[in-house]
């Protein structure tokens, strides 16, 4: 139908109110693919999502509507807590570790260093590789008698059973995810990095400021689009972790509950014990949180650079 | 004209998804109508290639015999139960599902995901009585008939019997009293050597229970019966093996379950079933292995059993001709399954196929299935199976919980559900 329309204003010849009008249905038309995809598989589930919050069904009995009592029950279930603690403990520390180690990184590969790509290319391969298999890989590492223990072993420190003790298991993964992703947030820095007129920093070094000086007033204020992108990326990242856990505890969210992030709660509620509501009711938990939190930093660092 | 050309690339883009549309539902629609032949989706966990070999040729082998019907294997990677709830919500669910053990098979009875098989196998005189009754009962609901044995494995003792010729011990152990002494000789920390090594899951440790004379459900599955002293005696056993160091946890020797520990050469005893058996051969060839029926209790020496059974789906459209294919698999096929399997059989009469008699390893695992209680809880019992269980387990096991205050922790929490689902 578009088509043809188009087709008729074209033979009309129309000025340039016309000629914008085309532009925009062919806009439409190239996006259209998109938008379908974004409300098929994106939107949609997502509206579902808060639908079924109020439901209560098994995925194979009859669904039956219970209005908000499946956010009483999830408000009142100790695990729900726990996994809303870990979730947030793991994002308080992943992302502001990996945002400082990304910024060093970055600065470090912004210097004419020589094997430069090389060096890009290691720390940018572990966010393009699947996390399915780099969490395999570090259970490996992690393992009682693996690689981490090992070094340990040399430096004379006898290594915890890192998957196997719930004091250890988040940290394990903490570790995995900020390796895996700092090397992406890296890139993004270093992009940021280039955007930097060089003559701020001929002009501060003319003025006698130190080599530290110009990083802290120059790179790390004039990095601030970058930072926000990250920062917001990160949290949310790492509020929906749910792949390593996922891996790590063979779905379990074990050992005792030490690895049960709120997706992964989600996941088990939905699909493994049949509480839809419950799992949806969450869902809708973590959209609140990621939402406000993404708000506070929006506030913090989103406003335009004032040179 | 540059307005025109991209208007025509629109359309043509439109047009061409138009008839990738057109052609899928042609296709398919010519796929079902053009023969009379009747497609039955079989569908099982993808676990080892094993299994997935073995039901292939079967089915090619009921297709050749029976050309109105069509069976196909549908392997599910993955959490086979989670998979498969999806295809039952997006209405594509197979014919024929593989029913599992531990209180997966009730959920999709109970909800009317599986139809009773009464009327087919009365129609069909298909006989039952030849079928283990542990294996059978799991199945049944009353007098009311969900699946057909296809499989199945008790836990037995796996043993490394070199650990056992080096500490001179001359056989593995019959009783519990022996266990814990052998455990005790065997074990040897500072070479991450253990007695035992076995995951503290309920699995692993309710056969105990059983053993003492008790157990972690009356038998109708309507009563917790872990506060009772013959449950205490089973549990504190068991806990007491971890407390006092001859058993260890894997991962506490880098492994993720007992049978991996005892083929890296870091256990000398394991309960697992049958399916440690192709494993260990083919991932630990160098470590030598034996099987033995479990140590008795003071008062039997009773096992766990994990059987499986294929069932009917509500969404099969052609139950029918499903039946006829369970039929086959549980016939003619299951003499098959146990020859290229290696897998234990649900069938008393096959108990002495040559294939056993060729394959020794198998004797204590067939001696064993005459004292064995099926693996099973009621609906609505997931979240404490796979997450509850083990946790308080794992808290007495790590002397955080005493046995008798954990058992009553679970005692407490199982009764909840029992009241929950008795409410509804």
């Amino acid at each position: 139908m578009g088509t043809a329309v188009l087709l008729k204003n074209t033979e009309k010849r129309g000025g340039m109110e016309h000629w914008r009008r085309q532009e925009t249905a062919a806009a439409y038309m190239f996006s259209l693919p998109t938008i379908i995809l974004l409300l098929v598989f994106s939107l949609g589930p997502a509206a579902y999502a808060f639908f079924l919050s109020g439901v209560s069904w098994n995925l194979l009995n009859h669904m039956h509507w219970v209005g908000l009592s499946n956010y009483a029950a999830i408000l009142h279930m100790p695990l729900f807590w726990t996994s809303v603690k870990n979730s947030v403990i793991f994002a308080a520390v992943v992302m502001p570790v990996q945002t400082v180690i990304a910024m060093i990184i970055a600065v470090i590969m912004n210097q004419n260093l020589p094997a430069r790509p090389i060096y890009r290319l290691v720390f940018f391969f572990p966010s393009i590789s699947s996390s399915a298999v780099t969490s395999l890989m570090f259970m490996w590492i992690f393992n009682k008698l693996g690689l981490l223990n090992g070094f340990l072993t040399m430096a004379g420190i006898s290594g915890p059973n890192w998957i196997g003790n719930p004091r250890f298991a988040l940290s394990a993964i903490m570790i995995l995810n900020i390796w895996s992703t700092a090397g992406y947030f890296m890139v993004v820095f270093l992009a940021g990095l280039q955007a930097i007129p060089r003559t701020l920093y001929e002009a501060a070094a003319i003025d006698g400021a130190s080599a530290l000086q110009r990083f802290w007033n120059i790179t790390v204020p004039l990095l601030r689009p970058s930072t926000f992108f990250i920062v917001v990326m990160g949290l949310i990242g790492t509020l929906q972790m749910f792949d390593q856990s996922f891996i790590i505890s063979g779905g379990t969210g074990g050992p005792l509950n030490s690895t049960m992030t709120i997706a992964l709660l989600i996941y088990q509620e939905i699909f493994s014990y049949g509480q839809v509501g419950y799992g949806a009711a969450a869902t809708v938990f973590l959209f609140v949180l990621v939402l406000g939190l993404t708000i506070l930093t929006n506030r913090w660092l989103g406003k335009p650079i004032e040179y | 004209m540059k307005h025109l050309q991209k208007i025509a690339q629109v359309s043509a883009m439109g047009l061409s998804l138009v008839g990738m549309v057109g052609c899928g539902t042609a296709s398919s629609a010519s796929g079902s109508g053009a023969s009379k032949v009747v497609t039955i989706v079989v569908a099982s966990w993808a676990g080892t290639n094993v299994t997935n070999g073995i039901i292939d040729q079967q089915l090619a082998d009921f297709n050749k015999t029976h050309p109105d019907i069509h069976a196909v294997y549908r392997p599910i990677a993955g959490n086979y139960e989670t998979i498969l709830k999806t295809e039952f919500v997006s209405g594509d669910a197979p014919d024929i599902i593989t029913l599992n053990n531990g209180g997966q098979a009730p959920v999709f009875e109970s909800e009317g995901a599986v139809i009773p098989l009464n009327s087919y196998i009365q129609k069909s005189h298909y006989s039952l009585s030849d079928f283990f009754p542990g294996a059978m009962n799991m199945f049944e609901a009353g007098s009311t008939v969900y699946g057909i044995p296809r499989d199945q494995s008790p836990l037995v003792l796996y043993y490394n019997p070199q650990m056992f010729k080096n500490a001179g011990i001359a056989g593995p152990p019959t009783t519990w009293a022996q266990l814990q002494a052998d455990a005790q000789k065997l074990t040897n920390p500072a070479k991450k050597i253990y007695g035992i090594v076995q995951t503290p899951q309920e699995p692993r440790w309710a056969q105990f229970l059983v053993e003492a004379g008790g157990n972690v459900m009356n038998n109708s599955m309507t009563k917790m019966t872990l506060n009772t002293p013959a449950a205490l005696r089973g549990f504190s056993f068991f806990v007491n093996l971890y407390r006092s160091g001859v058993a260890a946890q894997p991962s506490q020797v880098g492994a993720t379950w007992g049978g991996q520990a005892l083929g890296m050469g870091h256990a000398a005893m394991s309960f697992e079933g049958a399916w440690a058996i192709p494993y260990l051969q083919d991932t630990y060839p160098n470590t030598p292995f034996a099987i033995a029926t479990l140590p008795k209790g003071p008062v039997n020496n009773m096992s766990l059993d994990f059987p499986t059974a294929w069932a009917i789906t509500k969404d099969s459209a052609h139950p029918q001709q499903a039946w006829q294919v369970i039929k086959y698999l549980t016939g003619q096929g299951q003499a098959q399954w146990v020859e290229q399997g290696g897998l234990v059989t649900v069938r008393k009469s096959l108990i002495n196929m040559p294939y056993y008699q060729q394959h020794p390893i198998y004797h204590n695992i067939l001696a064993q299935l005459p004292n064995a209680v099926p693996w099973n809880f009621p609906n609505g019992f997931d979240q404490y199976v796979n997450s509850t269980l083990s946790n308080v387990s794992l808290l007495a096991v790590e002397g955080k919980l005493s046995p008798q205050a954990a058992l009553q922790q679970l005692q407490s929490q199982g009764t909840s559900i029992i009241q929950q689902n008795g409410g509804n």
